[in-house]
């Protein structure tokens, strides 16, 4: 009687995002697949997009509580699982910088410390300050351009890939990437016009 | 270019010169998606979060099982059996009572001890 129950119980790992959706409604074990698969995902995307840890974790929670809450309203249109998720994260983010706005905080010193500790310390004050000037050159780029680059750079996906996550087609992927490193590059001369005076000052 | 860096393809030169794009320009670009590449790299959420956060959203997945979510569970001709056969238990317990037979049972050993 015991092994007839346990004919039962499925191997999640092999099961498709649509399979484990469709029993995550009514299924936990199910869910905890798709949050074992995405995490790291989500907590990528968002981290990059909140410049720390604590409000990284705050609102990459909030994503999978939200996504568990409302699972039994996604519908496979042709859209991905994974780019409703992102779109729930994306929501979120765009909430949180709604509220942080009115507070202008602009938190990198996280990302600086994790991404540079094992580095000699002048030539790590150098590459903060680039570090620093690029992340804040993307954190101006309009939410797509930033999601754009995070899904190259950072999921190393395809143009095609991302295009499918994003709703558009790979040729428009491929354009908005060209149109997103042009204005990365406008953006980080006219950091560096800015910084040179001061820098002269300095000196 | 973008996909070459990524991939620290050792080819990237070639790929580059494919391009009608002046010398000074893909210089300008190659550093650019370089700098990129060294900056937004993959990062982990801590070990401690991660547990938390999934015992927080799963918490009743560490409950074992009940029997009516194995019911729920079983395939749809089974679950029609097993209720068929609850159903008919049920119905064969009630008649026994409703009978009598349960009393006419308890009679004779009733009348022994007497």
């Amino acid at each position: 009687m015991k092994n007839f129950f346990h004919r039962q119980r499925r191997n999640y790992k092999t099961l498709s995002d649509n399979e484990l959706v469709e029993l995550a409604a009514g299924d936990k074990e199910a869910f905890g697949e798709l949050y074992e698969r995405y995490l790291t995902k989500i907590y990528n995307y968002v981290y990059y997009r909140t410049g720390n840890a604590q409000d990284a974790e705050d609102l990459t929670a909030k994503v999978f509580y939200r996504a568990m809450s409302h699972i039994q309203t996604y519908e496979d249109k042709g859209v991905p699982f994974q780019a409703w998720l992102y779109r729930i994260a994306h929501n979120l983010v765009a909430n949180f910088h709604r509220d942080q706005g009115r507070r202008k905080v602009i938190p990198l010193d996280d990302y600086i410390a994790h991404s540079l500790r094992s580095e000699a310390p002048d030539r790590q004050t150098e590459a903060n300050e680039e570090q620093e000037l690029l992340l804040a050159a993307i954190r101006r780029l309009p939410a797509e351009r930033q999601e754009l680059l995070l899904l190259k750079f950072v999921e190393h996906k395809s143009n095609a890939e991302i295009g499918q996550l994003m709703n558009r087609t790979e040729g428009a992927i491929k354009s908005l990437y060209h149109r997103t490193l042009l204005a990365l590059r406008d953006e980080l001369q006219m950091q560096q016009m800015n910084l040179q005076p001061q820098r002269k000052i300095k000196g | 270019m973008t996909e070459a860096i990524i991939a620290d393809d050792p080819g990237l030169e070639v790929i580059v010169s494919r391009y009608p794009v002046a010398p000074g320009d893909a210089a300008g670009y190659r550093r650019l998606v370089q700098r990129l590449h060294s900056t937004l790299t993959p990062v982990e959420p801590s070990l401690e979060f991660a547990r938390r956060l999934e015992q927080d959203l799963l918490g009743v997945r560490q409950r074992p099982p009940g029997l009516l979510w194995r019911w729920r569970r079983l395939p749809a001709r089974l679950q029609i059996a097993a209720g068929a056969t609850l159903a008919g238990g049920f119905v064969l317990l009630v008649l026994r009572i409703f009978t009598g037979e349960w009393r006419r049972q308890r009679v004779p050993e009733e009348a022994n001890i007497a």
